[in-house]
Parts: C-alpha cells; sequence; structure tokens
C-alpha cells in the first residue's frame, strides 16, 4: 500500500486514520516515531480515542433503542417482492427497450439499420423506375398486342408514341457509339467528354 | 440482501431522519442494485467491493431526495435538516427512550457532510479511503469531516 501521509496535511487526520489502523505499515510506523518523542501529540491521540469510542457507544445505544422503521425481516420480503416484480418486468416489457435506453438510443437497435436498408430499397426502386426505358416501351408494345380491340385511334396514337420511342432509343445508341470513337480517337480527355456531352444533349 | 439490509436501512434512516422515506429509499437503493448490476466489477481493485457500490447508491438516493425537495443548499450552509415538514408525524414508530431522541435530534443538527461521513464510516464499516472516494472528497477532508463530527455529535449530547 502506497505512502498516505502525502495526502494528509494535519495531525488530527493522522491520528484518525492511526486509530483506526489504516494506515500503511511505513506511515504507522513514522506516526508511532512521532508518538515516542511528542507528549502533546500522545495525548492528542488519547483524545480522540475517547471521542472515537464515545461516539461508537452512542450509536450503538441509539440503534438498541431506536427500532428499525420495519423488522429487517420485514423489510427483506418486501424487497424480495419488489425483485420478483422487477423480474416479470423485464420478462414482460421488451428488452431492447432497455439495451437501446442504455445505449442512448431512442428506438430499439434493430430499428437503424432496417430503415437504412428500408430507404436504399426505396432510392433503388425509384432510380430503376426512371432508368429503364426500353421495357417501358416494351410493356407499351404489348399492350398494343394483348388488346386487339383497342379503338382505331387510341391504337394509331400508341403506335406513333412506339415508334417514336424507338427512333429516339436508335439516336440514343448511335451517340453512344460516336462518343467512344471520340473518346479513342482523343485518348479520353476531357475535351472529347465535353464534346460527347454536347453532342448527346443537343436537341432532337 | 440479509446481510446488509440491516445496516443500509438504518444508514438511510440516520442520513434521512424519515422512518418512511427511509424505507422507500432502502427499496430504491436495492432496485437500482438490479438496474444497475452489469455495471458492477466485482474483479476490480475499486475501494470496498459490492458493500461500497451499494452504499453509494443508497447515499446517491438520499442525496437525489435531498437535491428534488430543495433542502441541499439549506444541509450545505450547516442548517438544521429537519424541519417542521418532516419532523416525525404521529403515525411514525417513535423512539423508546428520551436518549435515543436526543440522538436523532443530535444527528440531525450536525452539518449534512460531516453527518455522511460518520454515518457512512459507522453503518459501512468502510475504510476513508473509501469513504472520500464514494463521496468525492479528498481523504484529509473526509477525516476532518469525521473529527468534527465526533466532538459535534459529544457537545450536542452532553448539552
Amino acid at each position: 500500500m502506497s505512502s498516505l501521509l502525502k495526502q494528509i496535511t494535519d495531525d488530527e487526520s493522522l491520528l484518525m486514520l492511526y486509530l483506526v489502523d489504516e494506515l500503511p505499515v511505513a506511515d504507522r510506523a513514522a506516526v508511532d516515531q512521532r508518538l515516542s518523542v511528542d507528549p502533546s501529540l500522545r495525548q492528542h491521540l488519547d483524545k480522540m480515542q475517547a471521542a472515537y469510542a464515545s461516539t461508537n457507544e452512542l450509536l450503538t445505544a441509539g440503534d438498541k433503542a431506536t427500532p428499525l422503521p420495519v423488522s429487517a425481516g420485514v423489510a427483506t420480503r418486501r424487497v424480495s417482492r419488489l425483485i420478483r416484480q422487477w423480474q416479470v418486468d423485464r420478462v414482460v416489457s421488451p428488452r431492447e427497450v432497455d439495451e437501446a435506453r442504455a445505449a442512448g438510443l431512442r428506438y430499439p437497435w434493430w430499428i437503424y439499420p432496417t430503415s437504412a436498408a428500408a430507404a436504399l430499397f426505396l432510392a433503388f426502386l425509384v432510380w430503376w423506375g426512371h432508368a429503364d426505358h426500353s421495357r417501358t416501351v416494351q410493356s407499351q408494345a404489348i399492350v398494343i398486342e394483348d388488346n386487339p380491340h383497342a379503338d382505331d385511334d387510341a391504337l394509331r396514337i400508341i403506335e406513333a408514341f412506339n415508334t417514336q420511342q424507338e427512333e429516339h432509343i436508335q439516336e440514343l445508341a448511335s451517340l453512344d457509339a460516336a462518343a467512344d470513337e471520340l473518346a479513342s480517337v482523343s485518348q479520353g480527355t476531357d475535351s472529347s467528354r465535353d464534346l460527347f456531352d454536347t453532342v448527346s444533349y443537343s436537341p432532337l | 440482501m440479509k446481510r446488509y439490509c440491516e445496516s443500509l436501512m438504518r444508514y438511510l434512516h440516520r442520513l434521512v431522519g424519515n422512518e418512511n422515506l427511509a424505507e422507500e429509499l432502502h427499496q430504491q437503493t436495492w432496485l437500482s442494485v438490479l438496474d444497475h448490476i452489469e455495471k458492477f466489477d466485482a474483479s476490480s481493485s475499486a475501494a470496498g467491493g459490492f458493500k461500497a457500490w451499494l452504499f453509494r447508491i443508497a447515499t446517491n438516493k438520499a442525496n437525489d431526495y435531498w437535491r428534488s425537495s430543495g433542502r441541499e443548499v439549506a444541509a450545505k450552509r450547516g442548517m438544521r435538516l429537519v424541519t417542521p415538514d418532516s419532523a416525525p408525524d404521529a403515525s411514525q414508530r417513535l423512539d423508546v427512550s428520551e436518549q435515543g431522541m436526543k440522538l436523532r435530534r443530535a444527528i440531525a443538527l450536525l452539518p449534512e457532510p460531516q453527518r455522511q461521513v460518520l454515518m457512512l464510516r459507522y453503518y459501512s464499516n468502510l475504510k476513508f479511503v473509501e469513504i472520500a472516494e464514494q463521496l468525492g472528497c479528498p481523504l484529509n477532508t473526509a477525516l476532518g469531516r469525521m473529527h468534527k463530527a465526533m466532538i459535534k455529535l459529544k457537545q450536542l449530547m452532553d448539552d
């Protein structure tokens, strides 16, 4: 045990520790040395010892004279009932709430990765819905094939729309090819990329 | 629980001076032990082991009560803590002797920091190093409070 003398700044505190035998061996030896040569310190220790003993006697007598608020047995039984109820509550109540609360989370921990996955899935759906034009054209074509009894005017409009879509797709494909050719010629510099952008986004 | 029940109850009773409150704080202490049992490290070298941890929780419960009832400020000023509001009423069991009542009043007149150290030392028998750590004060301060509490208690009982 390391020395406590550095933490003690007055004789009362030092003697108190000496009195209750809580000084390390080396510190106790140092106090013994001082007591042997300092009678006033010895008197001080004796007074403190008397006060300490008197305090203990007072409190012991007071406890004997003062019953507990409830008997130890009753208090133990009541706490036992509380403990049983606590155990039941933990079974009934979601433990995740306790764990989340302990971790400082507002909601159960599993909600957070689930929400993130759901958000990613939604984002994918939105992207997929906007990105795949060819499938849309195909589905529109299928509508026409599966609906032979559609109104002729409506059919003509749909056919015209499908034709336009196909032409648009073919133009985009040709632009892609042109861009690839330009990129290979200009060795993939920024200027070719700018040229591709200019070509691909020109009004049709 | 049986090992610590009586000393813990008496400690809380001496600390708060109210029987019903002492029992309520006693129950709250054990519930808090259950709620935070995973935080207790029996293998650590922290002072006092389970007993120190138990009494630390009990002390905190008592302090929380004083804080919420607005009496901590009064306690720090060394004023009387037994006010007419918390004086024993007819529904509470009375001390069976005059000496017991006198001691109760004397303990209530001790300043809160001195009373805490004295009660903690007597009922938990923790070392002063452990008491100082638990109360968050220097060792020298805890010892000084103990010394002053002993002297003042003797004076009050001799009056």
